[in-house]
């Protein structure tokens, strides 16, 4: 059984996978297999449905591994696309007629293909921090750590769902406004402008 | 105070948080996951048994369909088909099969269909050939020769492709069909249409 690696090389594996060989599989399964798993756990699936998934992922995302092009941006953050794809289908199957709103835990993402360099993962941290605690404790519910309903959010803040709407947004404009005055995400920005200018 | 508070209210609903916004705090968040965050539910070692067995079948289909772009469409038995894929290949069955939770590869009920289907899917088996080897099989079960049937319809026709002659023929065997055998065959080949994603 092979250990995840953390100088694996992400493009040389899909290449590797491409040509069918049965390390590069077992690899993309020590990598990708847990990392699917803390996805899923993070999105609000229960322990059982989050491994069964990441298995299943394991299987059907290596299977489709001669789809990945370079174009598509580096491979990593492919995987993790289709990863998310194959939630929400999991999610719809689960709540058939339900559609998906803003307000579902689980949410279609953009943007797959940019990763975040340490100069903005501080940059966002830091501006994170420096939130009233109130706006900080729904970000972080509704935004990062468990992607909770609005319901959920005015239960902890003991407000109404709709108030929690309300201040959700008064939070992220605040948090837009230090963002944009960091010098360290100008980069990330300017990516955006580009993909934006792609598509 | 309370004016300004609704006049606030009213701003702030206007808002539209930019796309970069949500989308910065998403990589974020999954950026310092696995860095920071101290994993609540460890993962043990079956998981990543399990992990390494989905990774081995996810190889095999992908052996499996390799040959299969090799072969293109034979006239056979889902059944037989699958089998002599697998034969070509030389891959063990049993984890396929565990994989489908199925103990063969028939396709002789609405509920192997599905099992079908998920495979013949990840092999690259387009719908109107799963439909065809479908039917073979449920001719073949009903006592229809339809190798020897194939070579005649296929001499005597010899512009169609083989699953043009296939269907030609097997339309032929269903029309002496009873209407029992009939609508099984439709049940059956409804649930495999209904299970190709």
């Amino acid at each position: 059984m092979l250990v995840a690696r953390s100088d694996i090389n992400m493009e040389d594996l899909a290449r590797r996978m491409s040509s069918l060989e049965e390390e590069a599989f077992l690899e993309f399964a020590a990598v990708f297999g847990p990392r699917f798993r803390k996805l899923f756990l993070n999105r609000g699936l229960n322990l059982t449905d989050a491994e069964d998934l990441a298995v299943s992922c394991v299987t059907d995302i290596a299977l489709k591994v001669g789809q990945y092009r370079t174009t598509h941006g580096h491979f990593e953050a492919w995987v993790f696309t289709v990863a998310r794809h194959y939630l929400i289908d999991w999610w719809r199957r689960q709540h058939p007629g339900v559609q998906l709103s803003d307000d579902s835990p689980i949410v279609p993402l953009s943007n797959e293909k940019l990763e975040l360099n340490p100069e903005v993962v501080s940059a966002v941290r830091e501006s994170v921090q420096r939130l009233s605690e109130s706006d900080r404790t729904i970000i972080q519910m509704r935004n990062m750590e468990g992607e909770c309903t609005f319901a959920e959010v005015g239960k902890q803040l003991g407000i109404t769902a709709g108030a929690a709407r309300v201040r959700h947004l008064r939070a992220l404009q605040r948090l837009e406004e230090l963002l944009e005055r960091d010098v360290r995400i100008d980069e990330y920005l300017e990516r955006i402008r580009v993909i934006h200018k792609e598509k | 105070m309370n004016q300004d508070k609704v006049s606030d209210i009213d701003n702030i609903a206007e808002y539209q948080p930019p796309e970069w916004v949500l989308s910065i705090l998403t990589l974020f968040e999954s950026s310092t996951a696995e860095n920071a965050k101290s994993d609540k539910t460890p993962i043990d070692e079956m998981f990543t048994k399990r992990c390494a067995g989905a990774a081995e079948l996810a190889l095999n289909l992908a052996k499996l369909r390799q040959e299969r772009q090799r072969v293109g469409f034979v006239p056979l038995s889902a059944t037989d088909y699958i089998r002599r894929l697998i034969e070509l290949v030389d891959i063990p069955e049993s984890p396929i099969l565990s994989w489908l939770q199925s103990e063969d590869f028939s396709l002789d009920d609405p509920k192997s269909a599905n099992a079908f289907a998920r495979l013949a899917q990840r092999v690259g088996i387009s719908l109107r050939e799963a439909l065809v080897h479908l039917r073979i099989s449920f001719a073949a079960q009903r006592g229809s020769p339809v190798p020897i049937l194939l070579a005649r319809t296929r001499s005597s026709s010899p512009h169609l492709t083989p699953i043009e002659s296939s269907e030609v023929l097997l339309r032929e065997i269903e029309s002496g069909y009873d209407v029992a055998d009939l609508r099984q065959l439709r049940a059956i080949e409804q649930e495999l249409t209904a299970s190709y994603e």
